[in-house]
């Protein structure tokens, strides 16, 4: 087992355009949680029907892929895979900075954020937000010692028992996420206790498919050569994920369609839901699932770059797609207070609540994604995070 | 050793921005003079004026909790109470707009630079009987609580100072 | 202890008087800082001012059955008193609203009037992040919109969208009841009016306007009108399979 040589990224000209496209990015997103926060929510999509929108689709899908994001760093430290070694550094600064990316989106969404000291010091334990304040900035943190001790070679082996922390706590605040959803006993769409363990394979799917997609184009900006060996396990470990992912939504899904008082709701996002139909056959099922299964072990493309790129590309799109459809799918279905009956009044009761995203909401989603994609540009630029060679050994 | 003027001049720069709160007042337009607080009405406030100066995020903190969390309404101090006595309408029959130095609590709170946002939800005017029909435009609405902000309405003293009241007295929540 | 004179020893009698005194302090501070002493303090220090206390907890009784479809009386009651006003778009905030409720098999319909149901196990103060919504003693559920950060979680767990978001800027608030932009509100059942011994104004309308229909009162009360009217003929609370036990029953519902 050779010694691994970790340096940072050169500068070049595409590496300063892209980091001035994402500062612009940034800079959108800012003015537009400006505006947001002195005109109002008025100015976006989100309505008294559908509360939450674009931002926490962005936000949530941000925060559940950077739990995932840490795995391969977990599966190093803490299961012990030594070839899995010389991506933990990169996996735990895309971790942070994912994290970092979803925060900024849901506090600048706030309808109060001058109000965030209230939150740091205002807390209702029996809520799954509060616990989630604590988890996602213990989040950062652990993960921010665990980069220190897997850079710091003194402190080397340390890394197991700091990897391991890290990994539970991961479980946790990805259990937290779902549960914000699970727990809701008021909307037929969710109310599951499986939305927690199935946003745990969600963080593992979104993470690893962002994670091979920045390592392959970090490896290309800073010349290093990826070996196919490295490649290909992540892609068969990506295949695994998604197709877990597949698992889940069946058994979730199926729960669901047993249960007569949840048939309205299933069938909404099942077949008559226009768009949320859509996104979900084609965005969650195909693109997320199908798709780079069939690209990632199909005999044509099985052994191709390419492919992997494209499959990850595939899978994080489709994630987006499920995030929506929970979110906004979810919020769309009416409250169903009279069951059994039909309902109309002032206030969009008995009907499916409509939603489009707004500029704003979509400027404030892209600027969190940029943030994140700033970090970690400037981490690598900054600190020895990429390994020089990825190369096959032997080769 | 060349980038010794460049360090020393940010070092110059930093003291210099640490240093403003002492020396900006030169500059300013009122040239440091303290502000001119409008009169209130009534011979005397809920407190002695010096405490109040220094106290009274302390009691509107108290006085909210009571109010929203346990009900505990007490006409005199409440926001309305307030109000009561130290809003009243100017030379040209309006009231002060919030963000005028002629707005009781914005006079203070304009000079020491400390933003308050009482009233983006607080209504900024007393409240009166026959107020509540004009504001309203025109109709009625059902009676509103009859001692809302009712300057007339006085609490007794409480013995043994005021400054026990608080002592203690902070809600749970605070601890955190 | 025994063949010794009991000679007073002056400085070691205090100080074990001192240490019972600090012990003594020292226990009762941490009773003190119980919210139930705590509460009780403060009504002694208020002279006597109770505030909202657990042996009462208040409740809506609403016959729909009197409630004619084209009456608006409640709703105009609590936007007029209030300030909201709903003017048809989706943002627009509704704190009471007249739900038309028609069964598809039989046809019977219904004019029912929804509000915040005043949960006794409420979704949205289980889920409030910073306790801003929060239950009183007295049953009735607000928004504390001091510490509201305007997450809009409350608004996902409630069952019977009782909860408006404020979307803009708003002036002119009535005194009694201040809104602003980025909280969240609903129904507070004019906490201020019960506080003063009035009626909400959703019922005092009804009273007045409309036909009747609304009985305010206290549960805990077996003498009270609306524990009468509860114990004399069936109702129901909406959603009554989440077991949350709301303060506000109908009668009639389809």
């Amino acid at each position: 087992m050779r010694a691994i040589h970790y340096r940072e990224i050169e500068g070049s000209g595409g590496f300063w355009a892209l980091v001035g496209l994402l500062a612009l990015l940034l800079a959108a997103g800012l003015t537009a949680a400006y505006f947001m926060e002195h005109i109002g929510h008025i100015i976006t999509g989100m309505t008294n029907q559908v509360v939450w929108g674009m931002p926490h689709v962005f936000a949530v899908f941000l925060i559940v892929a950077a739990s995932g994001a840490l795995n391969t760093a977990s599966i190093a430290s803490v299961f012990g895979r030594v070839a899995y070694k010389p991506l933990a550094r990169l996996s735990g600064l895309l971790a942070i900075a994912l994290l970092i990316g979803g925060l900024a989106i849901l506090v600048l969404d706030l309808g109060r954020p001058d109000r965030l000291g209230v939150a740091m010091t205002h807390y209702n334990f029996r809520s799954i937000f509060a616990w989630n304040i604590f988890l996602y900035t213990g989040f950062i943190a652990v993960t921010g010692c665990y980069l220190w001790v897997m850079m710091e070679r003194r402190l080397n082996r340390h890394s197991r028992t700091v990897g391991t922390v890290a990994f539970l706590w991961r479980l946790i605040l990805t259990t937290g996420t779902g549960s914000i959803f699970g727990l809701l006993m008021a909307r037929k769409p969710y109310d599951e206790a499986i939305m927690a363990p199935m946003f745990i394979v969600m963080s593992l799917a979104f993470g690893l498919a962002i994670f091979i997609l920045v390592l392959m184009a970090a490896c290309r900006a800073g010349a290093r050569p990826l070996g196919e060996a490295t490649l290909m396990r992540l892609k068969n470990l990506l295949g695994v994920f998604a197709a877990g992912l597949l698992y889940f939504l069946l058994v979730f899904h199926l729960t669901k369609l047993y249960e007569a008082k949840f048939f309205g709701a299933e069938a909404f996002i099942l077949w008559s839901g226009g768009p949320y139909t859509v996104l979900f056959w084609f965005g969650v099922v195909f693109l997320g699932g199908v798709l780079p299964m069939l690209l990632f072990w199909l005999p044509p493309t099985r052994r191709s770059r390419a492919a992997v790129g494209w499959g990850s590309a595939s899978v994080v799109v489709g994630g987006l797609a499920l995030v929506y459809d929970i979110i906004i799918g979810g919020q769309a279905w009416p409250l169903s207070i009279f069951p059994g009956m039909q309902v109309s009044s002032s206030f969009y009761d008995g009907v499916v609540g409509f939603y489009a995203p707004s500029l704003p909401e979509c400027a404030l989603g892209l600027g969190g994604c940029a943030l994140a994609l700033l970090i970690t540009l400037l981490g690598l630029k900054l600190l020895p995070f990429l390994p020089e060679t990825l190369a096959d050994e032997g080769n | 050793m060349r980038d010794r003027p460049v360090i020393l001049g940010g070092l110059a720069l930093l003291l210099l921005l640490l240093t403003a709160p002492f020396w900006h007042d030169a500059l300013s337009h009122t040239g440091g003079a303290l502000p001119a607080i409008p009169r209130a009405k009534g011979a005397h406030c809920v407190r002695p004026a010096a405490w109040m100066r220094k106290n009274h995020m302390k009691l509107l903190m108290r006085v909210r909790y009571e109010a929203v969390h346990e009900g505990i309404r007490n006409r005199q101090e409440s926001l309305p109470g307030c109000l009561g006595c130290h809003v009243s309408k100017l030379a040209d029959g309006k009231y002060p707009s919030v963000r005028s130095r002629k707005f009781f609590c914005n006079a203070c709170h304009e000079y020491v630079g400390v933003r308050i946002d009482c009233f983006s939800c607080h209504s900024n005017r007393p409240v009166s009987g026959a107020g509540i029909v004009a504001q309203s435009g025109g109709e009625a609405p059902p009676a509103a609580p009859a001692a809302i902000g009712n300057p007339a309405i006085v609490p007794p003293r409480r013995a043994g100072g005021s400054s026990t009241a608080l002592r203690g007295r902070e809600a749970p929540w605070r601890w955190l | 202890m025994t063949g010794r004179p009991a000679a007073p020893r002056d400085t070691g009698h205090l100080v074990d008087e001192g240490r019972r005194r600090f012990l003594g302090v020292a226990a009762v501070s941490a009773l003190v800082l119980a919210p139930g002493v705590s509460l009780l303090a403060y009504a002694e220090e208020q002279g006597g001012k109770q505030g909202a206390s657990a042996r009462t907890r208040w409740g809506l009784l609403i016959d729909t059955t009197k409630c004619k479809s084209s009456c608006t009386a409640c709703v105009t009651a609590c936007s007029s008193y209030n300030g909201w006003k709903n003017e048809g778009r989706p943002t627009d905030p509704q704190w009471i609203r007249k739900v038309q409720v028609t069964d598809p098999e039989t046809g019977l319909s219904r004019s029912v009037p929804v509000m915040c149901q005043h949960c006794a196990k409420a979704p949205c103060v289980e889920v409030c992040p910073t306790g801003a919504s929060f239950k009183r003693a007295d049953g009735i559920v607000l928004v504390d919109r001091h510490i509201c950060i305007g997450c809009r979680y409350c608004m996902m767990a409630c069952p019977y969208k009782a909860r408006s978001f404020v979307s803009e800027e708003i002036s002119g608030q009535k005194p009694w009841a201040p809104r602003g932009k980025g909280t969240v509100e609903g129904c507070t059942l004019c906490v201020e009016r019960i506080d003063a011994g009035q009626v909400p104004a959703c019922v005092q309308a009804c009273a007045r306007e409309g036909s009747g229909a609304m009985t305010f009162g206290d549960l805990k009360d077996p003498a009270s009108a609306i524990s009468r009217a509860l114990a004399e003929h069936p109702s129901l609370q909406l959603r009554a399979d989440l077991m949350l036990d709301p303060g506000v029953q109908y009668q009639g519902v389809p």
